[in-house]
């Protein structure tokens, strides 16, 4: 088995805390100035740190509209093979959970497919390719 | 995520500083969320320093002997409702503070509840933990406990 590095599970780390308390700067500068996402989970390809930001932004608006907290909970990191050239191929699997003053419920679980670059600065995503797992997850559980 | 140097006559204040890696971090919450799954509380409240301070937005406790009696409260209540909760950590970020300060842990914490018909999410939650050292290993000087929706 190989080892995931420490640097990359800091960086995915930082992603998704940076992503869910809405610090958009912090999560941009975990991508390439030119890193490609393909989110096929909602049919976009998204071209470039700020427009990748940007896209975060706009789901951020929407989930606070409605008075939502996300949590993007991020487990089975592992890498596809060697590091080669200072590039990692990482899978992970990603639980995001919907928390509201109602109550707290499973919304998506995503495959995740990044491509993460190692060397030659601070490690950053260079592409990523996400898809939905599954069906659509079970009822919003009351708060005891 | 019930209610971290070397202490000295059981002061939190008198802990030394502490550096942690990411792996010893990780197999730490381990070992310290089994625990609490599994009720065993002593072994529990004894990854906390003497003198350890956790907070929820519902409740605030200080020391062993208290950490230990909300604890239990929780643990019994579940055992009577025939319920089984497993704490899921993610995200872990580390931070070195200054002087005095030692590592800040933060990672996401999903508490899962099965009472054997269902399993449901019962908290998404944010931990931030304070480490300190004593006799080289590492210990909860302060807890606050972050839960969404709340």
């Amino acid at each position: 088995m190989t080892v995931v590095p420490d640097q990359v599970r800091e960086l995915l780390a930082v992603q998704c805390q940076a992503i869910d308390r809405g610090d958009f700067k912090e999560y941009g500068r975990t991508f390439a100035v030119d890193a490609v996402f393909d989110n096929r989970a909602a049919g976009a390809v998204l071209t470039g740190r700020e427009q990748i930001g940007a896209s975060a932004v706009r789901h951020a608006a929407a989930r606070r509209a409605q008075g939502a907290v996300l949590r993007h909970y991020m487990f089975g990191t592992g890498l596809a093979g060697p590091v080669r050239d200072g590039i990692a191929e990482v899978t992970s699997t990603t639980l995001i959970v919907c928390s509201t003053a109602a109550g707290v419920a499973p919304l998506a679980v995503l495959s995740c497919r990044d491509r993460i670059a190692l060397a030659d600065g601070p490690p950053r995503v260079l592409h990523r390719l996400v898809d939905v797992v599954g069906p659509p997850p079970g009822p919003t559980a009351p708060r005891a | 995520m019930s209610p971290g140097g070397s202490t000295v006559e059981g002061s939190v204040e008198s802990t030394v500083e502490c550096t942690a890696t990411r792996a010893e971090v990780e197999a730490f919450y381990a070992d310290q969320f089994a625990l609490l799954d599994g009720g065993h509380v002593d072994a529990w409240v004894a990854t906390f320093a003497d003198g350890a301070t956790f907070e929820t937005p519902t409740l605030s406790a200080r020391g062993h002997a208290e950490i230990a009696r909300l604890t239990r409260q929780g643990v019994e209540a579940r055992a009577r409702a025939g319920v089984v909760h497993r704490h899921l950590f993610t995200a872990l970020t580390l931070q070195e503070g200054g002087d005095g300060v030692g590592t800040t842990a933060r990672t996401y914490v999903l508490v899962v509840g099965s009472d054997g018909a269902a399993t449901t999410i019962v908290v998404s939650s944010v931990c931030t933990d304070r480490m300190v050292r004593l006799d080289g290993r590492l210990l909860v000087a302060a807890r606050v406990v972050q839960v969404d929706g709340r």
